[in-house]
C-alpha cells in the first residue's frame, strides 16, 4: 500500500474517463447538429455511360490527388505517373518507420529539432497539395 | 544469441517486462477485484489530462458510432447496383430518423479520420512514438491507413454517379501503380469496369474486413498503452 502512494495522477474510472465522455458528448452533440443542417446528398444514380465531372474527393485524399497533378516531370526511366501514385507510399512508409529513425531520448519538441521539422514539412505538403488540388480543376 | 532471443528481448523489454509507473505491478490478478481495480484505478498522470490527449479517445469514440451507424444502415441497405440506390433513397425518405442516421455515418467518417490525424500529430509533436512504444505507434499508423480505405469503400456503396465516377477514377489511379496495381485493381474491381462485383467486394471489405482489423488493431494497441502508460516527461 506505501508503495502506491508514489503513483501520481488521477484514476481512469471515473476521472478521466469522464473527461473523455465530456468530449465525446460534445463531438456527438456537433455530428448531430452536421447531420441536421448539412445532410449528406444522394446524387442521380449511377449511370456507367455517362462520365460525371468534375468528381471531387473526400478531403482525406484531396493531398494524393494534387501530388498527383502537381508532379509532371519523368525521372530517368520513372514516369511523373509512377512518381505521382508512388509518393504517397513512401510518406506513408515515413510515417510508419518514424520511430526507428527519431530515436533519442529527447521528448519536449524544443529539443527534437529533426523531428519536428520533419512533422512541419509534412504537414506543410499536405496542406500545400490539398490546395493545389482544391485550385486546379480535379479530374 | 539466436534472432529468436533478440525478438524475445524486443517484446519483453517494451511489453511483458516493463513497468511504467512506480508501484504499479502488471501481475494478472487471480481474482476478479483485483482485476476491476487494476482496470479502473490505473492513474492517468496529470500531463495527460491536458485536452489534446483527448484526441485518441475521441478517435475511438467516433469509430464506435461508426459501427452503431453502420449496423443501423446495413438493416436496409442491399448492396447490388440494382437495388443499393433505391435503399438509400429508401433510408434516406421512408425510415424513421433514416437521414439523420445516413448523415451521422458520413459526417462521423470525417470526425473519425479527422481525430485520427490530429492524434498522429499531438503523438508526433509530443515525441511519444520513441521506446518502448514504436510498435504502438506502427499499429496507430496502420489504423490510419485503413480508415482511409474505410472511407474510399464506403465511399461507392451509395451508388450515385459521384460514388461511381469517383470510384472508377481512384481505382484508375490504383492501377497505375507499377507491379501491383493490376493485381490490386483485379481484386477490387472484379471486372473490366467497375459493377456488381465492385460493389459486394466493396460492400464486404467496408462493414466485415476492415472494421474487424481495425478492431484487432485497437485491442492490442489499448493492451500496450496500459502496460506502457501515456508518455510524458516533456
Amino acid at each position: 500500500m506505501e508503495e502506491k502512494e508514489k503513483v501520481e495522477g488521477w484514476p481512469f474510472i471515473p476521472n478521466h474517463l469522464l473527461m473523455e465522455a465530456f468530449a465525446a458528448t460534445i463531438m456527438i452533440a456537433g455530428l448531430i447538429f452536421l447531420a441536421t443542417y448539412f445532410p449528406t446528398p444522394l446524387g442521380d444514380p449511377a449511370d456507367p455511360f455517362t462520365t460525371l465531372t468534375p468528381i471531387f474527393p473526400e478531403w482525406y485524399f484531396l493531398p494524393l490527388f494534387g501530388f498527383l497533378k502537381f508532379w509532371i516531370w519523368d525521372i530517368g526511366p520513372i514516369s511523373a505517373k509512377v512518381i505521382g501514385v508512388l509518393a504517397p507510399g513512401v510518406f506513408g512508409l515515413i510515417l510508419l518507420l518514424l520511430p526507428f529513425w527519431d530515436k533519442g531520448e529527447e521528448y519536449h519538441p524544443s529539443k527534437r529539432k529533426k523531428g519536428i521539422a520533419l512533422m512541419i514539412i509534412m504537414a506543410i505538403m499536405l496542406v500545400l497539395f490539398s490546395y493545389y488540388s482544391i485550385i486546379t480543376e480535379v479530374v | 544469441m539466436g534472432i529468436i532471443q533478440k525478438v524475445i528481448d524486443f517484446f519483453d523489454e517494451r511489453y511483458f517486462k516493463y513497468v511504467d509507473t512506480p508501484g504499479w505491478k502488471p501481475t494478472v490478478p487471480n481474482n476478479m477485484k483485483d482485476f476491476l481495480e487494476g482496470v479502473m484505478k490505473k492513474p492517468i498522470p496529470d500531463y495527460a489530462t491536458h485536452p489534446m490527449y483527448c484526441l485518441g479517445g475521441l478517435a475511438f469514440a467516433a469509430f464506435l458510432l461508426q459501427i452503431a451507424t453502420g449496423i443501423l444502415l446495413g438493416m436496409y441497405y442491399k448492396p447490388t447496383p440494382e437495388a443499393a440506390y433505391e435503399s438509400v433513397k429508401f433510408i434516406m425518405t421512408q425510415v424513421y430518423m433514416g437521414s439523420l442516421i445516413r448523415g451521422l455515418h458520413a459526417w462521423g467518417a470525417n470526425i473519425f479520420i479527422a481525430a485520427i490525424v490530429l492524434h498522429t500529430f499531438r503523438v508526433f509533436l509530443t515525441g511519444s512514438y520513441k521506446k518502448p512504444r514504436e510498435l504502438t505507434w506502427v499499429l496507430g499508423v496502420s489504423v490510419l491507413g485503413l480508415s482511409l480505405f474505410e472511407g474510399f469503400t464506403g465511399y461507392l456503396l451509395p451508388w450515385d454517379q459521384l460514388a461511381y465516377w469517383a470510384t472508377t477514377v481512384g481505382l484508375q489511379i490504383a492501377g497505375t501503380v507499377p507491379v501491383v496495381g493490376d493485381i490490386i485493381v483485379q481484386l477490387l474491381q472484379g471486372g473490366p469496369t467497375v459493377g456488381p462485383n465492385t460493389l459486394s467486394r466493396f460492400y464486404i471489405i467496408h462493414v466485415v474486413l476492415l472494421p474487424l482489423t481495425i478492431m484487432g488493431i485497437l485491442a492490442i494497441k489499448f493492451l500496450m498503452i496500459r502496460r506502457q502508460g501515456i508518455s510524458g516527461g516533456l
